[in-house]
């Protein structure tokens, strides 16, 4: 081809008039190439950075890494109405609220890892607007706060063989918005939909074992502390008690604060399968509740166990990467039904990577109350024999990952009928250590008492995030 | 079959050089793109990876990162753990490269954050990686089989011979996928390694890549700084300076290297 090429070169001239046609299409794609050739010739208009030896950097590294984050919260509620006397005002700036992450991570050796975290946050706002105007359920749980995070050690025990003990996370699972499999950890339930993902998962006190084998991973994890979710305040914006029917001057019982509960240490067991295009895990265990029911009469609140078997699976198909979760889950606790409950819960869903720098995912859950009695619709349980969830989320990256526009609605119900929200945020990387998040969330109420009086939570939310 | 990976992973690699010279005339651009795919590119590698990030206003952000590769058989596995910026630290990416251009890659990213690991759908190559200029089907081998060659122009590059060489995707899948709808490949006549590159956007877009330092490590040609341009029409709309350093071949890495495992418990 070079040659042909080559010599059609050389015997142009003695051939123009015939090969006129052909010729004038080459000339043609050279004139295009030599056009594309000046993006090499041209003068840059960006210096060349300097590019420091990585190397060095490398070298620096200790076995020691403190690293961390400092954050600042706010949030702008702009459809609350003004409160009845009495009552907590939460119109306006409701959050001015400082945070702060502390990591530190040492590697004791090749095989061996250890982790502590610490945060904590406080927020001035209360003072601002007047502590008085709030109750101490609503102080304790929102003014401030500090705690230790993820503090683990982890190591190899053989080649095969992982142990992982101390305060820690476990994902289990293939979806992003919606809880069917993933019932480790208790959640952060303080903030319908405000709450960072990455804060959302509360860390327990457990000790799990690893083994390898293949595209296997064979998990068994002793749970040694089962850790209360934390709560929104009794009668607070995301907790309208007054909405449930309890008797005048009832005094509704706080979850207790946070405290390690050693009781009673339950098994779980999970094998993950990680193959060619598709993925698969199977799950068994016995867990904590991630809902209340009262207790003692209705004297208390508690989070009581459950055993589930249950399974997930992801599949890619081209741009597409299907899931599948399907858990089986029994004794269970209402408030309205003396005897416990077995339910299945489903849920489908995809991710859809086919547009550039987007990711779309749709997820949808059924939870089936198994011998459901329709006394349970009433509150304080108001659940259907088949409580249906919808998600939706699209993330959408440009100005080259520098900025992050994303969607989040959550729907309740089959036709969105029980509330939910919208949320839509823009995530900006001002700088090589700062990141700025700005967004709003909206939501909207339904036949769901809780989630309708919480349909003018509406809000504007900021937050600025310094890593170092 | 692989075929010329334009960024770090075959640029990294390079060719060994050949014993006698080969004289242009002599090859067809199929053979051509059958000599680089059949370059040395080395193997069982370790490597850091330090991309600038420059916009048109010429602010920069740096991301760092330590890459390992292995060849398993006609396939290729690798782990890249990401150093820089600090709010991905730990974040590490587990990427099956498979040969045979029908099956799609296995990929799962690791976000510590999130203490999680997830699948990534692997078919849209066409996405930034990391914000770069280089884009995942940049990173990631193309099989030779799903390209047509032609030889377009003899030049040279900083004092070396050159073709150039027009290649074109056989399949709308392949445009698709990486976004490409043509590139004309520079390859050095001494040692068929591939030291600038256009390609055509289909969003009307070029890509502009140019190998600033090309090294001889073991034996094997190594591009240690490549620069990715995107233009519009005559403007730089925003360019990446990608190096590398620490580079060694013939590590001791084994298949449990390549493992979710490893890229959850980290460097």
């Amino acid at each position: 081809m070079q040659k042909r090429h080559n010599v059609a070169h050389r015997l142009a001239p003695l051939f123009l008039g015939v090969l006129t046609g052909v010729l004038s299409l080459h000339v043609y794609a050279d004139e295009a190439l030599d056009e594309a050739l000046l993006g090499f010739e041209e003068e840059s208009d960006i210096s060349q950075p300097h590019v420091t030896n990585l190397q060095s950097e490398q070298a620096k590294r200790s076995p020691f890494q403190l690293s961390g984050q400092l954050s600042l919260n706010s949030y702008y509620a702009y459809q609350e109405n003004a409160p009845i006397i009495g009552e907590s005002d939460y119109r306006g700036v409701t959050k001015l609220q400082l945070a702060g992450l502390l990591k530190l991570d040492y590697k004791i050796s090749p095989d061996w890892q250890a982790k502590l975290e610490l945060k904590g946050f406080v927020d001035p706002i209360y003072n601002i607007k007047g502590r008085y105007r709030y109750s101490s359920d609503t102080l304790n749980t929102y003014e401030s706060e500090l705690e230790i995070g993820e503090g683990y050690l982890l190591g190899s025990l053989s080649e095969n063989l992982d142990i992982k003990v101390g305060r820690q996370i476990v994902v289990w699972g293939k979806s992003d918005s919606i809880r069917v499999t993933d019932v480790m950890n208790p959640l952060d339930n303080r903030e319908l939909g405000l709450v960072d993902i990455e804060d959302l998962r509360l860390p327990v006190l457990m000790t799990r074992l690893d083994y390898y084998i293949k595209a296997w991973q064979l998990s068994v994890l002793a749970q040694h502390e089962h850790r209360d979710p934390k709560e929104a305040a009794v009668n607070s914006e995301y907790f309208p008690s007054s909405v449930l029917p309890i008797l005048s001057g009832f005094q509704f019982p706080d979850i207790p604060r946070q405290s390690m509960q050693l009781d009673e240490t339950t098994f779980s067991f999970a094998a993950e399968g990680r193959f060619s295009g598709w993925d698969l895990s199977l799950y068994a265990g016995r867990f904590q509740d991630s809902r209340w029911h009262f207790t003692n009469g209705v004297a208390e609140r508690t989070y009581g166990l459950f055993n589930m078997v249950g399974a997930s699976t992801n599949v890619m198909v081209d741009s597409w990467l299907l899931k599948a979760e399907v858990a089986v889950l029994n004794e269970l606790k209402y408030n309205t039904v003396p005897e416990s409950k077995e339910r299945i819960d489903l849920l489908l869903g995809f991710e859809y990577k086919g547009i550039r720098d987007t990711t779309l995912s749709l997820e949808l859950a059924d939870r089936y109350i198994v011998d459901y009695q329709p006394i349970m619709k009433n509150l304080p349980d108001f659940v259907d024999e088949h409580e249906l969830q919808t998600a939706l989320r699209v993330l959408y990256n440009f100005n080259h990952d520098r900025a992050t526009l994303g969607y989040l609605g959550q729907y309740f119900g089959n036709s969105f009928e029980k509330g939910g929200f919208n949320r839509v945020w823009l995530e900006y990387e001002l700088t090589q250590s700062v990141n700025i998040t700005s967004g709003i969330i909206d939501y909207f109420g339904g036949e769901n008492p809780m989630l309708d009086a919480m349909k003018n939570n509406d809000k504007v939310f900021v937050e600025a995030k310094y890593f170092f | 079959m692989k075929y010329m990976t334009i960024a770090w992973v075959a640029l990294l690699s390079g060719s060994l050089v050949f014993s006698a010279p080969i004289l242009a005339s002599d090859l067809t651009a199929d053979e051509i793109a059958q000599k680089v795919d059949e370059r040395e590119d080395g193997d069982n590698s370790a490597s850091q990876l330090k991309m600038v990030l420059i916009d048109k206003h010429n602010n920069q952000r740096v991301r760092s990162m330590q890459q390992f590769e292995k060849d398993f058989g006609e396939d290729t596995r690798s782990v890249i753990f990401f150093l820089a910026p600090k709010d991905v630290e730990n974040t590490a990416f587990l990427t099956f490269d498979y040969a045979d251009s029908d099956k799609d890659d296995d990929q799962w990213l690791y976000l510590p954050a999130l203490r999680q690991t997830k699948r990534i759908v692997s078919s849209d190559k066409s996405s930034s990686f990391m914000g770069s200029d280089f884009s995942y089907a940049d990173m990631t081998s193309r099989s030779l089989e799903d390209y047509t060659y032609k030889i377009v122009k003899e030049s040279e590059v900083r004092g070396h011979k050159v073709w150039i060489m027009e290649t074109k995707p056989k399949k709308q899948k392949t445009i698709d996928e990486t976004g490409y709808s043509k590139s004309y490949m520079f390859v050095r006549q001494d040692n068929f390694v591939v030291v600038r590159a256009i390609h055509f956007l289909t969003d009307g877009k070029r890509k502009y890549m140019d190998v600033k330092s090309l090294q001889q490590i073991d034996g094997i040609w190594v591009a240690t700084e490549i620069e990715m341009k995107t233009k519009k029409d005559k403007f730089t709309l925003h360019s990446t300076l990608l190096s590398l350093s620490d580079i060694q071949f013939n590590q001791d890495l084994k298949e449990s290297f390549f493992t979710v495992r490893r890229i959850e418990k980290g460097l």
